[in-house]
């Protein structure tokens, strides 16, 4: 990626403090006149830094400014369709941006072509300007797909207003599942421009595209907004709707252009190619000017300095969301659990929205709430009646909200270009603006804040796709069956096509004759495969309070035993409702209002079992491998958590059907001997290899792209004789394969050949989609890097920040999870093991990473949504 | 490696969350579509590769699949190419099906449903349609792999179908079927079309379903242009509030007294040609084709029976004794049908022919009529006996009267405010109420 030094720079103190009034009218400011705005005031944020540098500066681990930063322009390309100039004109561009030009031209020689740049920054003039050129030239047609139907609505709107400035007669629809039947019709014959989602592409127009012939026949460009959301298993599936795509282009005569836009991540080429599976170009020179930014990294205070402990994220971010409302800056508090949104959005509500009877200043916002909730608070932000919203990373993507002053993170989002992409929602035009990352007591999070260096010097991650996923490729296997026969010289992916064909024709779904299969089963394939997740079947929430029957949320398959389990406490903005009872082959969790001072938390287990090595390597005594394991994860019961205190007064018991599941994963463990001679006792090893799998975990999330919960992690004898959990006393535990607790004297004995714990990560998704193999080969980073982590980490014996919740660590004499848990890494790592005593505190980077560590890269990624 | 794969594959679709067949679907509340026939199609989800290989192996084995000669010849048929069997039928037109005469089709009366013809122009020979499909579930991945036509040829009713006894050879039948429409393989539709279609649900199913087969096949969109009417939509308007279902086999036993034996259930279709494509199993293969021929004679003879209902308001339908409001249309929706065709008198007619079983939505539609014509000493009493019972539109339809006709603005009122009473909801009254109490207003203002 290139790297542009911003040349312009504005000290950071130059502007002086606004009345809080123009807070509003300055966020109704229209897209339009972004570019000839002059730069705006910094409103009250100067009074607020000075404030929380004087009161918190103990606090605030770093403070960096990213420069205002010029713009960058090009001239309009000779061949512009007059119209399109003059509508451009009149919506107030006089130029364009240096990317928006490069885009076209790449576009316009035929090359598939992915755009890189921030939010705000012009990027839909990159293929808008194209695509309307094609459409007035040649009645060509283009299919734009946004990850949501807000986007694409969006963007529709953004069109017309463009259409109609230059009275350029192209019609543009969005076709999604709020299309009336009778406008549907219109939409195949006579749209231009049909503006979609990929769920939308898989499940209504390709199992149908004799009917959208006219659009296939035709179809020029195809633009994808929003790649970068495209990943994991999502991005895999929409990689095959693509494939899709592409052969029943091919069909009808067309092989259109593919435009991506992206924000930053570390591989948009190599993500655009999979995605389209085509070579593709990039562009990543950003010719658009940004505002002013402050950034704060936030450690909360050590409340307990022998344990370790400080207080929560939690009581850090309510702090400043209350400073901030209070001097009426418009913030968005980003939580990393769609129950950190509820739990926070109570406590701000208890402040600012006293009075039930008033309009709330706070609202909630996450997945699972139903759109029409979502729609509304999204206006409302926009409209500026909202003061503050709490959301997950449901508001990363660039649904318009508007521009926001003030944006806190309640604990690191997991990746580094999900942190730069919540950052940007303050300050997205060029308005000087607020971050803070608050940091929790994960490990990752301390990592973050107290090396401010390697958080503000780290490359955005890669974003990952497995298109050949055995589960997701057979699935869509089955949909392009029902939408073209297959021909035996035809290829859908890596695995051999005849075999994975002759398989569907095992299942009667499809019939070989000759060369060519058939679909003949009466199903309509689509319907079943769910683009958003492998598992199937959603829960719906119902709510039964008074007699009543009212869908409230929806809950996808795999978080449903975590959160919808009998006598669990679910949340919708902030209002608890108690389940009552769960229907799991009906897939229904049925509620009532309740108004519990507590909330739930569950309590899982998980055991785990090999069953085939791919690969592997040993040196000095440490094996690493990858392989095949089966999982199977167990919920048995769940905490009872009292609001504001956060004390824990109950248990209650969970039964539901365990969740099993074949996944790929590395594992890593040591020869029993050199085991011996590093410690004395099993329990001694246990501690290291639990603290040390806390550590590898978030390392190896942080390092192989993927967020924490993409991972699993679990400590166990390779062949599943035993696991370890950490009980409620922090203490570590061995049950047996049916989870009974095993003899705790059994942990007191020497070590022996029997003894050979293993610290495992896999894939968190049935069959894997594809995280074990980067893992694999990043395996000596991931345990070096865990071993510098709690190195680093200014604790004793070990805190929640370094190896996890180990509560009682001086409870017994000469137990010190923290040196154990280096001992293990030293000795996975294949290194020496060293004494703490050795050790500085400094912490290198790792070598991968210190490759793109411009500082002002990724500063001027802040605003990229 | 396929045992593995597959083994595999079953696997992991199970740990996905899959649920075992005919169990309930989740988020069903939320999708409108959740489609239960992929599990059902898949009986044998969870067993290997190789078993249910292996079953399919026995199953084929245990049929011998007769030749394509042979099978034309059971079927009582011919051979046109490898593939595509053709079967004639002919059925004399003084035959009846059921107890309904097929006479009337030799000069068939179809301006009931399309309104009154420009002078002059020739109505072209109808052919009926109707295909059987692998499935119902539309889209590009179901074929037509039997289609029949029916068309009146001197004293006969003359039925055509063509089988496929493989994939491979569906364009031989798309091209037969365009040939016989008259239609060739050519693109482009001659100005005035060669025949007119009839069909039962084929405006939303067959035709469409049959454009699709044609545009895969790169053969054109040949019958897209046809002229098509569909009876389904005839017989909806007449019968929908009256039957419990408006199927072609319910109309068949209500409305032509047809009891059929020995079918084949509709739902049984897609698998009898699966197991025959597959495993070569023929048994119930005449019985296929026997279903469809039926559909088509009743398709055909359903054609007088609806216009009788549709024209003559006194003629007598078949009475079911358990049930006399069956044979019963629905006057109220024929008579507005009968105004969009502007055909007010027939309208008119089948009111009155219905009188004394006339429902508020007739009795409204009469005295609409009525209002039409000006026959206001009509319609006022209708209304007034009606919005004395209750009916809104009545009451809106005084109010109306007494502001634009009467000018009695202080009836007028009256009944405008016991709309807003009843209906508090709708603008419209509101809306009404205002205006006329303006007017009032000023009235007082002028001459008070």
């Amino acid at each position: 990626m290139e790297n542009s030094v911003p040349d312009m720079t504005i000290p950071a103190r130059a502007h002086g403090p606004d009345t809080p009034g123009s807070v509003r009218a300055l966020r109704r400011r229209s897209k339009a006149d972004h570019r000839t705005e002059a730069a705006p005031p910094a409103l009250a944020l100067e009074p607020l830094l000075a404030r929380l540098e004087r009161r918190y500066g103990d606090r605030i681990t770093a403070h960096r400014v990213a420069p205002a930063r010029a713009a960058k322009f090009a001239p309009f390309p000779d061949d512009l369709d007059p119209a399109l100039r003059r509508a451009l004109g009149v919506r107030g561009i006089e130029s364009l941006y240096t990317h928006q030009r490069a885009a076209w031209d790449s576009v316009r020689a035929g090359a598939h072509t992915v755009v890189v740049t921030p939010t705000a920054s012009g990027k839909t003039l990159c293929y808008n300007l194209p695509v309307l050129q094609a459409v007035r030239e040649t009645g060509a047609k283009a299919l734009y797909l946004f990850p949501t139907k807000a986007l694409a609505q969006d963007q529709v709107a953004e069109l017309l207003a463009l259409n109609e400035a230059g009275e350029l007669g192209v019609r543009a629809f969005t076709f999604d599942g709020d299309t009336p039947g009778d406008a549907r019709q219109a939409i195949r014959t006579r749209g231009d421009i049909v503006v979609s989602n990929p769920d939308m592409l898989h499940q209504a127009i390709l199992p149908h595209h004799t009917k959208w012939a006219q659009l296939f026949e035709n179809l020029k460009y195809v633009v994808i907004d929003e790649m970068h959301s495209y990943r994991g298993v999502f991005g895999s599936h929409v990689a095959n709707v693509m494939r899709r795509l592409r052969r029943i282009c091919r069909f009808h005569g067309s092989d259109p252009v593919f435009i991506l836009c992206s924000a930053t991540i570390a591989n948009p080429v190599e993500l655009a190619a999979g995605l389209v599976g085509a070579p593709v170009h990039g562009i990543t020179d950003n010719g658009a000017p940004a505002g002013e930014k402050h950034v704060l990294l936030w450690n909360p205070p050590v409340i307990n300095a022998d344990l370790g402990l400080r207080a929560s994220s939690r009581s850090q971010v309510t702090r400043l969301a209350r400073i901030a409302l209070k001097q009426s800056l418009s913030t968005i508090v980003f939580a990393n659990s769609r129950l950190a949104v509820e739990v926070l959005t109570k406590y701000l509500k208890d402040v600012f929205d006293p009075d039930p009877r008033l309009a709330p200043r706070v609202a909630a916002y996450r997945g699972g709430y139903l759109p029409t909730e979502r729609r509304d608070i999204e206006r409302r932000l926009r409209a500026g009646t909202l003061d503050c919203v709490v959301s997950t990373s449901a508001l990363e993507l660039g649904v318009d909200i508007g521009t926001l002053d003030v944006c806190l993170l309640n604990g690191y989002p997991g990746t580094i270009a999900g942190t730069w992409q919540r950052l940007g929602r303050a300050g997205r035009r060029q308005r000087t603006s607020l971050g803070v990352l608050v940091a929790s007591s994960e490990p990752l999070d301390q990592y973050m804040v107290r090396h401010p260096e390697f958080f503000f010097g780290a490359s955005p991650e890669h974003a990952r796709i497995d298109p050949d996923q055995l589960l997701i490729l057979m699935e869509h296997l089955r949909c392009a069956a029902f939408e073209l026969p297959f021909h035996a010289r035809d290829a859908f992916g890596a695995p051999p096509l005849a075999e994975m064909l002759d398989y569907l024709a095992g299942e009667r779904v499809v019939h070989r004759e000759g060369e060519r299969w058939h679909w003949i089963a009466d199903s309509y394939p689509a319907n079943t495969v769910s683009l958003r997740a492998i598992a199937e079947g959603n829960f719906v929430v119902i709510d039964t309070t008074d007699g009543a029957r009212n869908v409230i949320a929806e809950v996808d398959w795999s978080s449903a035993p975590l959160t919808l389990y009998e006598g669990a406490i679910y949340m919708v903005q902030s209002r608890p409702w108690q389940v009552e009872r769960l229907d799991w082959e009906g897939r229904k969790a049925f509620v009532t209002r309740t108004d519990a001072d507590y909330y739930t938390d569950a309590i899982d287990f998980t055991r785990l079992k090999v069953l085939d090595e791919f690969e592997q390597e040993g040196i000095a005594g440490t094996l690493a491998v990858r392989g095949e394991v089966h999982i199977v994860r167990r919920v048995a019961g769940y905490k009872k958590i009292r609001y504001y205190t956060h004390e824990n007064i109950g248990y209650g018991e969970v039964r539901l059907p365990d969740n099993e599941m074949h996944t790929t994963a590395v594992w890593w463990r040591l020869e029993p001997g050199l085991l011996e001679r590093a410690f004395e006792r099993r329990w001694q090893a246990l501690d290291g290899f639990l603290g040390a799998a806390h550590a590898i975990h978030h390392v190896a999330a942080l390092l192989s792209m993927a967020e924490v919960r993409d991972l699993g992690r679990a400590v166990g004898d390779a062949e599943g004789r035993w696991h370890a959990t950490v009980d409620a006393d922090g203490r570590g535990r061995l049950r047996g394969p049916d989870d009974q607790p095993l003899d705790t004297g059994a942990l007191e004995q020497d070590i022996d050949h029997a003894f050979s714990p293993t610290v495992f990560l896999y894939d968190n998704h049935p069959g894997g989609v594809g995280l074990s193999t980067p893992l694999y080969d990043l395996r000596a980073q991931v345990v070096r890097q865990a071993a510098d982590m709690i190195r680093g980490c200014a604790c004793m014996h070990g805190c929640p920040a370094c190896v996890g919740p180990v509560l009682h660590s001086d409870e017994k004499p000469g137990r010190d999870p923290k040196r154990h848990a280096l001992v293990v890494l030293d000795l996975l790592g294949a290194a020496q093991p060293r004494t703490l005593q050795q050790d500085d505190c400094r912490n290198t980077l790792p070598a991968d990473r210190t490759a793109a560590t411009d500082a002002s890269l990724m500063m001027q990624g802040i605003d990229g949504l | 490696m396929s045992g593995s794969l597959a083994s595999r594959l079953a696997l992991l679709s199970r740990q996905a969350g899959r649920l075992p067949s005919g169990s309930n679907k989740g988020g069903a509340l939320l999708r409108t579509q959740a489609t239960s026939a992929e599990t059902v199609a898949r009986p044998d989800a969870g067993t290997s590769l190789t078993e249910r290989m292996q079953r399919i192996a026995m199953r084929a084995a245990a049929f011998v699949r007769p030749s394509d000669e042979e099978l034309a010849v059971r079927l009582g048929g011919r051979l046109c190419v490898p593939g595509l069997i053709e079967i004639e039928y002919r059925h004399p037109l003084s035959e009846p099906h059921g107890c309904r005469m097929l006479e009337a089709l030799a000069a068939p009366d179809l301006d009931w449903l399309t309104g009154p013809r420009p002078a002059g122009a020739e109505r072209a020979p109808l052919v009926f349609i109707d295909t059987e499909t692998t499935g119902l579930a539309g889209g590009t991945g179901t074929l037509a792999f039997l289609v029949g036509i029916a068309r009146v040829k001197g004293p006969a009713l003359v039925v055509t179908q063509w089988l496929i006894t493989r994939f491979s050879a569906e364009p031989a039948l798309l091209g037969a079927l365009l040939e016989a429409l008259g239609h060739g393989t050519a693109d482009s539709m001659s100005a005035q079309d060669a025949v007119e279609l009839v069909s039962y649900n084929g405006k939303s199913f067959d035709l469409p379903l049959l454009c699709t087969r044609l545009k895969m096949a790169r053969m054109g969109a040949g019958l897209a242009g046809l002229t098509h009417h569909d009876l389904l939509h005839p017989l909806r308007t007449a019968f929908a509030r009256r039957w419990p279902d408006c199927r072609l086999q319910t109309a068949e036993r209500l409305l032509l007294g047809l009891e059929r034996s020995d079918d084949l259930p509709g739902h049984r279709i897609p698998a009898v040609w699966a197991d025959f494509v597959q495993f070569g199993e023929t048994r119930e293969l005449d019985a296929l084709v026997r279903h469809n021929r039926i559909d088509l004679l009743s398709l055909a003879a359903l054609l007088p029976a609806l216009a009788q209902v549709f024209v003559d308001p006194a003629a007598p339908l078949l009475a079911s004794v358990e049930h006399p409001r069956q044979a019963m249309p629905d006057s109220a929706a024929i008579a507005r049908m009968q105004r969009r065709r502007r055909r007010p008198d027939c309208a008119r007619a089948h009111l009155l022919a219905a009188q004394a079983a006339m429902d508020d939505r007739a009795l409204l539609e009469l005295a609409d009529l009525h209002r039409a014509r000006g026959d206001w000493g009509l319609a006022l009493p209708i209304w007034q006996a009606l919005a004395d019972a209750g009916s809104l539109n009545a009451a809106e339809s005084l109010a109306k009267y007494h502001e634009h006709v009467s000018r009695d603005l202080s009836e007028a009122i009256r009944w405008c405010e016991a709309l807003c009473c009843a209906a508090p909801a709708d603008p419209a009254h509101a809306g009404r109420l205002r205006r006329l109490q303006q007017r009032r207003q000023r009235h007082g203002a002028l001459f008070g």
